[in-house]
């Protein structure tokens, strides 16, 4: 067992992007099942004690209401599709230019599992993202992000502390409401906090934002006027390149343009905005956290669950089983093994250290 | 239950022979539609099929209708919903990607004597007296009004004429040269990939009690092989003790640690 400490916020993340792109891959909803209970293992055995390490109960319960408005938006609105019909609810003729558009009609037992299978892949990936926000500091993430992203300082500060700090959030609001005597359960108590909790958010990601930047986050540095354009929209450009690469990557449905195209043209342009700027030398780094043995362990044991899901789509195992005839979902065994090395962190990754004995540290140190 | 009675005039020789009353009176609540399948591009032809169903039948259900009656084998969705195959063709894949574009069976009415791209759901398109409908196979296709019609023109003349003393439709010129035999009570008209409308091949079928009809889905379902279900069962069942057994220890780890 070895000593405990913070693991890299990367490999952390590798590790719940490849899950949440083995979810992306199957409407299985036996995998899809497995994929969550896999997070919560780990996120249950290697969490920290700080206030975000309770978020990925929050995105599970997200995921539900998900679950639950897909199912509902089918029986609504959905597309009315061939089958055991369960009930029908009445029907709206719509005119001739709405073609295409269904309100009411049948619902058919097909219809339901088909959008109960591709709501509980949206909640999986959700569970996915809970697990990484609550394994690591968005902090150390922000730290360990590399140097040319610092251009996008804001917009990427806001994007990777805003999940856990509305879960700081949405608990400190609760907890005023409990003490003025109000209740904190229910829709009602639900409806009144949300705002307050979405703003509180905000506001608390964007003054982190600014105290990094009045700390020399995203600094210019020498760079003249015309080479720090340059620079800023090489690094838009490369972003959203890599934005579209990512979205290829993990769709398999996207033409092959978007895939390694994109995600090339993505890097290209941020390695060039580095040249452009010519300062990515100016920086350096306070204790870097080092990226060692339990490192490669936790962000391997995620890719081999990827490449397990590939592989199974490549034998022709039933990633997507089909609602159209309904089927019993077959069990692919390859998947299942890489996703039972996916919950090898739970014991490889060094536990976090407790706030006792970071404090007691603290006091040695002193 | 529906009686399917072999009383029907033979016409062909390679029809198939069930009574139909496509030309002869209509009982209360029954339509006549005729629904035309071009398969020409998968080596199929052109065919078009009369039938009389119970009104506000649906365009799926009158697909699923016709493949019972010509025997041809059920129509194959897929896991969208969206139709793959008609007759068994094609054999294998749903609306894949092709030259830019997609290889579907197109959906089309017929009504108005010419074709109109059907961007309406057959599942919820309710057919009424005379309704033609047609399906083709399109390669290569944009999912738009621009992708091909079928090769059979929607006309009135597809339906057989009626016998005497029953409310007639309004003809409209055939476009196809072929003559229709009126004595015929329900026909199908095949025409060769090449378009030749020459040679009519008219069928003769006859039904005489008609029901509504019995979901494909299920029978398809239930005619997997139940063996390959239970050892399913047995492995999702596995899976599940696995996430029972995570559950369970994060949940004693949780309380543990509070």
């Amino acid at each position: 067992m070895t000593a405990p400490r913070m693991l890299h916020p990367g490999a952390w993340w590798l590790w719940a992007v490849a899950l949440a792109a083995c979810a992306l891959r199957t409407t299985n909803p036996v995998l899809l099942s497995l994929i969550i209970a896999v997070a919560g293992w780990v996120v249950v055995s290697r969490r920290t004690d700080v206030p975000w390490s309770r978020s990925f109960a929050s995105f599970l319960r997200l995921g539900l209401i998900v679950v639950v408005f897909r199912v509902v938006f089918q029986i609504l609105f959905g597309v009315r599709v061939p089958g055991t019909t369960l009930f029908s609810i009445p029907e709206v003729t719509l005119p001739s230019w709405a073609a295409g558009v269904s309100l009411g009609g049948p619902v058919t037992l097909e219809s339901l599992m088909a959008a109960l299978y591709q709501g509980l892949r949206l909640a999986t990936v959700l569970a996915c993202f809970g697990a990484a926000t609550s394994l690591c500091s968005p902090y150390r993430m922000l730290r360990a992000l590399p140097t040319v992203l610092y251009e996008a300082g804001v917009a990427v500060t806001v994007a990777f502390t805003f999940a856990p700090q509305a879960i700081v959030a949405s608990r400190q609001v609760r907890e005023a409401r409990r003490l003025r005597g109000r209740s904190d359960r229910g829709l009602r108590a639900w409806s009144a906090s949300a705002l307050p909790v979405l703003e509180g958010a905000l506001d608390r990601a964007v003054a982190l934002a600014a105290s990094m930047d009045s700390r020399g986050y995203g600094r210019r540095g020498g760079a003249s006027v015309s080479q720090r354009r340059r620079s800023v929209g090489l690094v838009l450009l490369g972003l959203v390149a890599l934005t579209i690469g990512s979205y290829g990557l993990l769709d398999p449905a996207a033409p092959a343009a978007f895939r390694l195209p994109a995600l090339a043209v993505g890097v290209i342009a941020l390695v060039g905005s580095l040249v452009a700027g010519g300062r990515s030398a100016e920086r350096t780094r306070y204790r870097p956290d080092p990226w060692v043995k339990p490192e490669w362990i936790v962000s391997v044991a995620g890719i081999v669950a990827f490449a397990s899901f590939v592989f199974a789509d490549r034998m022709g195992d039933a990633l997507n089983p089909s609602t159209n005839p309904l089927e019993v979902p077959a069990v692919p065994v390859v998947a299942v093994l890489g996703l039972l090395i996916a919950t090898l962190p739970a014991w490889f990754a060094p536990p976090p250290p407790t706030l006792a004995a970071v404090s007691t540290s603290m006091a040695v140190a002193a | 239950m529906g009686v399917i009675a072999l009383a029907g005039l033979i016409v062909t020789t390679s029809g198939r022979a069930e009574a139909s009353s496509c030309s002869g009176p209509l009982s209360g609540g029954e339509i006549r539609v005729v629904v035309v399948v071009d398969s020409s591009d998968l080596g199929g032809g052109a065919s078009a099929t009369c039938l009389v169903v119970p009104a506000g039948t649906t365009g799926s259900q009158l697909l699923a209708r016709r493949s019972a009656e010509l025997g041809t084998g059920s129509v194959r969705y897929g896991s969208s919903g969206l139709l793959c195959a008609i007759d068994g063709l094609p054999a294998a894949g749903c609306g894949d990607h092709n030259a830019g574009g997609f290889d579907y069976w197109g959906y089309f009415i017929g009504r108005s004597g010419s074709w109109v791209f059907g961007n309406i759901n057959p599942f919820t398109r309710r057919l009424s007296d005379g309704d033609i409908e047609g399906w083709r196979y399109v390669r290569g296709g944009t999912g738009s009004a621009q992708d091909p019609a079928p090769r059979i023109v929607p006309s009135q003349s597809l339906f057989p004429s009626l016998r005497p003393g029953e409310p007639a439709f309004v003809e409209q010129p055939a476009a196809a040269s072929g003559t229709v035999p009126s004595l015929s009570s329900s026909m199908t008209i095949d025409v060769s990939p090449e378009q030749t409308f020459d040679s009519l091949d008219v069928a003769s079928i006859a039904t005489t009690t008609l029901e509504p009809i019995a979901v494909e889905g299920v029978a398809l379902a239930s005619s997997r092989t139940s063996d390959s279900n239970l050892g399913r069962w047995f492995a999702i069942a596995a899976v599940f003790v696995l996430i029972a057994m995570m559950t369970g220890g994060a949940w004693i780890q949780t309380r543990r640690s509070q």
